[in-house]
């Protein structure tokens, strides 16, 4: 059976609860592109808002600018959501 | 409401750095009041120096993902060094409403050593809020478990170990957010209506009273062709392919700490969809390793730590080799528990802080059998535990 890609899960743990999004997608969409949709759907700002794949590692710059087929072939059809959760003066 | 100890221990941990120091307030919401049951002092920094703090990504995912669904990170806490001013920054501002718009009631806490304060955002503005120190009650909790093997037929040769295993986990995101409505919960071979309140099933302990999460036999054939892999292009064209039959052996056990004891299971189960799928099935299908010569999937199993009374979850092979993969990860965490450990060893402990300790440290001990690290992790553990004598 062939496997379509169309929607892909975004999972947010601060909080007492964890909460997910399934975001229906065009896999040709680069993730980049759907990156301020991602932030306003759970409020985070787009400042600190940073996608990590399942084991927890940020993805790269490049591979925000992945096709989101290239990248669930990679990491897989989820990933997390998380606040850099940043303090102090500027940096 | 948060316990004095916890206090004096963020107190500890900003008089003892020059630099500014981070942690996450970890706990559950009730009545609108924020609970706080135990602190972790973040270790691991993008970018960390007097005047600013952040956080590694990967250390928050991984206490995040370790949390039990119901309670979780609900606050955080810097320092501003050398007796700095104790006040909230624009940045601090940014993060706490960015924090609050995730879960409304987070709490900032903001001390310089000697001084503290805590802050909320109330309707977006920062609001300096009034705090009752007492020790928080853990909430109940009812433990869900399943027991299946879910056949897969991989069609095609497997060349590519990570590959298939991610194929094997976007294949099982899909079937189980698919089938989640038709999954049954039994106790004792009874099937649990949604109506049915879960406070029968509410406990202290992991292993009491669980409730069996069922894949109906109907739904496994219903859903049979979600359970094909097709590991190549070639093999979807119709083509005579070489097709392997694997099980996957899902098995868990699951806490979910209930702050309303008259929900439903209608209600949990909803909550506990996502913990269930992404944070368990999903998180364990991400880690696991696929062995191309043998053509299984082994996954790793849940190791359940006590941190301050809560059921913090690990993930682990019962391999020493397989474990070399997770190992790095699993330490680092470890280490950011026991070094927020040593912040409380000189206050004065009550019985139930040096039981909570006790406990978590003979947990690690256990779990460190299984990692190459356990001798050098000894080491810290014996000086926490010389001092808590």
């Amino acid at each position: 059976m062939s496997f379509e890609i169309n929607t892909i899960y975004f999972v947010n743990k601060f909080g007492s609860e964890k909460k997910q999004i399934p975001f229906p997608v065009n896999p040709d969409l680069k993730l980049l592109d759907v990156i301020p949709e991602i932030s306003k759907k759970f409020g985070i700002n787009s400042q600190n808002i940073c996608i990590a794949n399942m084991g927890g590692q940020v993805l790269t710059a490049t591979e925000l600018e992945m096709s989101i087929k290239n990248l669930v072939d990679k990491y897989g059809n989820s990933f997390d959501v998380i606040d850099r959760g940043g303090v102090g003066l500027n940096f | 409401m948060i316990p004095k100890l916890f206090i004096e221990a963020i107190k500890n941990q900003a008089m003892n750095s020059e630099d500014e120091i981070y942690g996450w307030l970890i706990g559950y919401l009730k009545d609108k009041i924020p609970n706080v049951l135990a602190i972790i002092e973040c270790r691991r920094f993008t970018h960390q120096s007097y005047i600013a703090a952040i956080p590694d990504v990967q250390s928050f995912q991984e206490v995040s993902s370790a949390m039990p669904q119901g309670i979780g990170p609900i606050g955080i806490y810097h320092s501003h060094p050398h007796g700095g001013k104790v006040f909230h920054s624009h940045t601090d501002d940014t993060t706490l409403l960015s924090l609050s718009k995730q879960f409304p009631s987070s709490i900032s806490i903001v001390t310089n050593g000697s001084e503290i304060n805590f802050y909320q955002m109330d309707k977006n503005r920062l609001t300096e809020i009034q705090v009752e120190f007492m020790e928080v009650p853990i909430p109940a909790l009812i433990t869900f478990t399943m027991r299946e093997k879910i056949p897969i037929t991989l069609i095609g040769k497997p060349k590519d170990s990570e590959n298939v295993k991610i194929k094997i986990l976007n294949q099982m995101r899909t079937f189980f957010e698919e089938i989640w409505d038709l999954i049954t919960f039994q106790s004792n071979g009874k099937t649990l209506t949604g109506d049915m309140p879960i406070s029968d099933f509410l406990s202290s302990n992991l292993s009491e009273k669980p409730i069996e999460l069922k894949i109906p036999i109907q739904v496994k054939e219903k859903f049979k062709e979600n359970l094909e892999i097709s590991l190549s292009k070639l093999d979807t064209g119709g083509k005579v392919s070489l097709k392997k039959k694997i099980n996957l052996n899902l098995t868990f056990k699951i806490p979910y700490y209930a702050k309303n004891s008259e929900a439903t299971f209608k209600a949990i189960k909803e909550i506990m969809r996502v913990e269930i799928i992404s944070n368990n099935i999903i998180q364990r299908l991400y880690m696991s390793i696929f062995k191309l010569e043998q053509e299984i999937l082994v996954i790793p199993k849940e190791f359940y730590l006590e941190y301050f009374g809560i059921f913090l979850r690990i993930l682990a092979f019962d391999d020493k080799t397989l474990n070399k993969k997770l190992s790095d990860k699993v330490y680092a965490f470890l280490f950011e528990l026991l070094i927020s450990l040593k912040t409380f060893i000189n206050s004065d402990l009550t019985s139930r802080y040096q039981n909570f300790i006790s406990a978590f440290l003979e947990d690690v001990k256990e779990l460190s059998t299984q990692f190459p690290w356990d001798k050098k992790i000894k080491k810290l553990m014996n000086s926490l535990e010389k001092k808590l004598r």
